[in-house]
């Protein structure tokens, strides 16, 4: 204080006329040190009462868990928020799925056909029929029940983003005030409908977005995926088309100043850093909702990794990466779990297939005999916990989706491609290549050279890339790594510039053929035909390819329409050895590391299940499991 | 004085045009577009299939603008004059302008406060340091600003958080205020403001006052040798009085214009501290605009910052004149000293207490 005093006089004594000195001098004083105390009284008052909240909350000290707080930190991070679900995914607050509004079914990993009843308590199929019951005593958070009318009309809201429920059905109607029915198309499975509804529908108040669905918005939605599901083309071009957008277009800009939930949490406040949520005591299942409160963070990943090792943070869940030093940290904390839960993704290396020399099979099999994919992943990812392995077989699924659809026999017939320089060499020369001076000589007598394009900001996987590069240095293919920001990365995938590329990620859904349909083969990223990559080559391969067991089809196509007709069955498990066996023997793509979708919590103030409780297998969303753990008392405050 | 004024107008006018356009045909040859980031980011929430995601994609942007660029160059300056700087493309509905009236309150905030804290106390060292340069004190002085004016802010942004956010947790880890505070003139809002601020602002001024003190040592010392000074010590004036009315204001003016060019690069310099600490200022803002390739943000924030550069420097411009008339009219102060003039000019302006 006495520095300010003595800064106060001198800047006193130099820049203001002298007139002003003794009036002023005490008063600038006074304001400095008010400005001083002000800090401090703020940074004091806010720390004690953080601390007295944590203490509380937390469990720290008094023992009591009437006001548990429980910190999730979430490594995705957002700048900024909007309550409107409809003017884009990523603006809407992760915070809220789960928590604020409540899915109407989880999915019971790793089946395709089981669902934890949510708002949806029950549900039967009667022909091409889906009926759906909803909880006879869930409400809005503003008083109103929750009706037919609210999952009604989100139906047709979502119908403007183009949900894939819609590819399913014919039409919705309700059924008292508490039931809807849905009629699925032709030919397409029941299964597919409840997955597309349970997996994609989230419910909101007609009180907020009724307004919007009017009768006119509804026959648009009906006449556009009636003319869709025949001539797409045409279905674009169409008047309800562009009824649908005009009517989207409004929908947008319609900003509620909070979310009206029906879940157990309330939003009490958001900010760039945090959204705070409180119990609400109006949920359907309120008794068995323990922890108070919820602040969730949103951060990068070291700063999420920070909060767990100094106690910040009690829980982190979706794209959790730690890696091996900090897991080293983490485990060494008796407190201190790490699981994975379902919903495991691959990273795969990509091959530019339609530019020599990588249009050769040949070629494409020997990159996979030369990448040391084990030594990539121990390296980067460490042995302990590790948050990506190698995939036993690189075919194109994660081993747990491969254990579920193909058999013991079909997986052992695979090629595991494990690193073998003499097989690599061996099909290098066998192509036509051949070594000059410890340097490989390509058929047409320049030197291979490899780039390996890595984006920027996967800062772990460019470690895997730098031992592979090394590995092919010695093998004798002069290799160098390149890393490019994030959409110019991506872009130049969709252009097919790159020679050799890493791919992040896919898979993550126990549905195989949407495992395919999601990878580099599939149409987002090959020969592209719609959306803004539309006529871009991409990865390059095909478009028409001999696939085992289903003769000459066009990639692309072929799995987008399998996606959306083939559910769970023996057909699905065909399919799925089919692609299997092409993604293995044609080597489109090298799957290099299957990312476990990790999980870290602590049990210093919670109570959670035990490591090999089923609640962990089944589940695959962080905010879902803290619900469904509260619900079933395997989760509470200590 | 008008032609000198008009000139500076018309200079300024003219950087920021050419500014805008250099800027717009800029981030236009930047690879990729705000519908492949987003179709990036709904393929990594893994549940929605290839065509769900183009699907959405194309329902929520529509299609991007495909009128020729020359076209959308002539149409954007247009509205730019309009004082229309468009719409967000990665917030559909909110305006640019309404976007960046919501950060700059926070950007003017913390950097303001720190270029005057780092000011006054820049000042302060620098003066002390000039008044005893042979003492231990200002060696050692002279070592810390030194080092601190060379390292980087954000560097010290780490460290403050790994050491007071981490380690002690006194202060928030990042946010402008606490989610659940009702916003708005009360004190626990206020109070949750300025905790958030500290960081920061400590994470600007502990390295922006280091540059201040350097330079105030520098003017200071200069002054010392003046004349004026020298007359002053020869009619007896005592040294505190020397310091204070001699040496420390007429040192000073020189910072003041530097401190008013600084005002003008305050937008500019906020953004690798807002990302650090997830502070919603304008910094903040542009680093997601570019990383989402939002066009009209980004041009919204390149604009705001160019023209508070500019805007400042006119302003400094404008006041010199009120200084010294010689810079408006160069002709007055040759007629009136045409044998030195460029050492008349680069000496510092006595200003009061010459006199006494």
């Amino acid at each position: 204080m006495s520095f300010l005093r003595s800064l106060a006089f001198w800047l006193d004594r130099t820049v203001t006329p002298p007139g002003w000195r003794q009036s002023k001098r005490r008063r600038l004083a006074a304001v400095a040190a008010a400005a001083v105390t002000a800090i401090t009284v703020a940074a004091c008052t806010d720390s004690a009462s953080t601390a007295s909240s944590n203490g509380g909350s937390n469990g720290h000290g008094n023992g009591s868990n009437s006001n548990a707080t429980l910190v999730m930190a979430s490594s995705s991070p957002w700048t900024s928020w909007e309550y409107n679900p409809w003017t884009t995914n990523l603006n809407f607050p992760g915070a809220a799925n789960g928590f604020v509004y409540l899915p109407l079914a989880i999915q019971k990993w790793p089946s395709l056909t089981s669902f934890t009843p949510q708002l949806a308590s029950s549900w039967s199929v009667h022909g091409n029929q889906l009926q759906v019951n909803l909880q006879p005593k869930a409400n809005w958070q503003d008083g109103k029940p929750v009706t037919s009318t609210d999952l009604i009309d989100t139906l047709y809201l979502d119908g403007l983003i183009q949900a894939g429920i819609w590819d399913d059905i014919t039409g919705v109607t309700a059924k008292g005030d508490k039931s809807i029915v849905l009629t699925a198309r032709p030919n397409i499975p029941m299964v597919l409908v409840e997955n597309d509804l349970f997996n994609s529908v989230t419910t909101y108040p007609a009180s907020v977005w009724g307004k919007y669905v009017t009768p006119a918005l509804k026959q648009n939605v009906n006449n556009y995926f009636k003319q869709a599901a025949t001539d797409p083309g045409g279905a674009a071009k169409s008047p309800a088309y562009k009824a649908m957008s005009a009517s989207l277009q409004a929908l947008t800009k319609f900003a509620p100043k909070t979310l009206v939930g029906d879940g157990p949490y309330k939003l009490v406040g958001m900010t760039t850093q945090e959204a705070k949520l409180t119990k609400w005591d109006g949920f359907y299942d309120a008794d068995h909702i323990t922890i108070s409160q919820i602040t969730y963070l949103g951060y990068q990943q070291p700063q999420v990794n920070a909060n767990l090792l100094t106690g910040t943070a009690d829980f982190s869940s979706g794209w959790l990466y730690m890696p091996p030093a900090i897991v080293s940290q983490w485990t060494h904390n008796p407190n201190a779990h790490l699981l994975s839960v379902p919903g495991t993704f691959q990273g795969q290396i990509v091959f530019n297939d339609a530019k020599a020399p990588y249009n050769s099979v040949k070629v494409r099999q020997a990159m996979a005999y030369a990448f040391p994919r084990q030594k990539m992943d121990e390296l980067s990812w460490g042995k302990t916990k590790a948050h990506a392995v190698t995939p036993t077989v690189p075919d194109g699924l994660v081993d747990q989706v491969e254990q579920q659809f193909l058999t013991s026999e079909q997986i052992n017939s695979l090629n595991k491609y494990p690193y073998d320089t003499a097989k690599a060499a061996s099909l290098l020369e066998s192509a036509g290549f051949h070594k000059s001076g410890g340097k490989w000589i390509m058929p047409n007598g320049k030197p291979f050279t490899i780039t390996l394009e890595m984006n920027a900001g996967w800062t772990d996987q460019i470690s895997a890339f730098k031992v592979a590069a090394s590995a092919l240095n010695s093998f004798g293919i002069k290799t160098t790594l390149s890393t490019v920001e994030n959409v110019s990365y991506t872009a130049d995938l969709h252009r097919g510039s790159f020679q050799i590329g890493a791919f992040c990620c896919t898979g993550g859904s126990p549905d195989p053929l949407v495992d395919f349909e999601q990878s580099p083969m599939g149409s987002a990223n090959n020969f592209t035909a719609t959306g803004t990559s539309a006529g871009q080559r991409g990865l390059g391969f095909g478009p028409m390819v001999q696939v085992p067991g289903l003769g000459s089809v066009k990639v692309t196509e072929e799995l987008d329409r399998e996606i959306h007709q083939v559910a769970a069955g023996d057909r699905m498990k065909e399919l799925t050895w089919d692609w299997a066996r092409l993604v293995n023997q044609q080597m489109p793509y090298l799957e290099y590391a299957d990312f476990a979708n990790q999980i870290a919590f602590s049990t210093k103030n919670f109570n959670w299940p035990a490591d090999n409780s089923p609640l962990w297998s089944t589940v695959s969303n962080g905010s879902y499991l803290v619900v469904v753990g509260q619900e079933q008392g395997q989760i509470s405050p200590k | 004085m008008i032609s000198y004024v008009g000139k500076r107008v018309a200079t300024a006018v003219f950087i920021i045009f050419v500014v805008v356009s250099l800027s717009f045909f800029m981030v236009r040859l930047m690879p990729g577009n705000v519908m492949e980031f987003l179709e990036n980011q709904l393929a990594r929430q893994g549940d929605l299939t290839t065509q769900q995601i183009q699907q959405q994609v194309n329902a929520i942007y529509g299609v991007l603008p495909s009128a020729p660029v020359w076209r959308q160059y002539l149409e954007y300056i247009g509205h730019i004059c309009q004082g229309n700087f468009g719409t967000s493309i990665s917030h559909p509905g909110q305006s640019v302008a309404h976007i960046i009236a919501n950060a700059l309150p926070w950007t003017i905030f913390s950097v303001g406060v720190s270029l005057i804290v780092s000011f006054v106390v820049g000042i302060a060292v620098g003066t002390v340091m000039a008044a005893a340069q042979a003492s231990r004190f200002t060696k050692f002085i002279t070592l810390v600003v030194s080092f601190l004016s060379a390292v980087p802010n954000y560097l010290i942004a780490i460290l403050l958080i790994y050491f007071l956010t981490d380690t002690h947790r006194l202060f928030p880890q990042g946010g402008a205020y606490e989610a659940g505070v009702p916003i708005g003139w009360n004190l626990p809002f206020l109070s949750s403001v300025v905790r958030h601020s500290v960081l920061p602002i400590a994470s600007y001024a502990i390295v922006g006052f280091g540059g201040w003190a350097l330079q105030m040592k520098g003017s200071a010392i200069s002054t010392l040798g003046a004349e004026y000074v020298r007359v002053a010590e020869a009619r007896g004036l005592g040294r505190r009085r020397i310091m204070q009315s001699y040496v420390g204001r007429n040192s000073l003016l020189p910072q003041v214009t530097l401190l008013a060019l600084s005002l003008g690069f305050m937008f500019g310099g906020s953004v690798f501290i807002e990302q650090f600490f997830n502070y919603p200022g304008i910094g903040y803002y542009l680093i997601s605009a570019v990383n989402s390739r939002d066009y009209s943000l980004m041009m919204g924030c390149f604009v705001l910052i160019t023209v508070s550069v500019v805007f400042s420097n006119l302003i400094v411009d404008l006041l010199y004149p009120l200084i010294d008339p010689r810079i408006a009219r160069p002709s007055v102060g040759r007629k009136g000293r045409p044998s030195a003039p460029r050492e008349i000019e680069e000496q510092p302006a006595p200003v009061g207490g010459t006199m006494a």
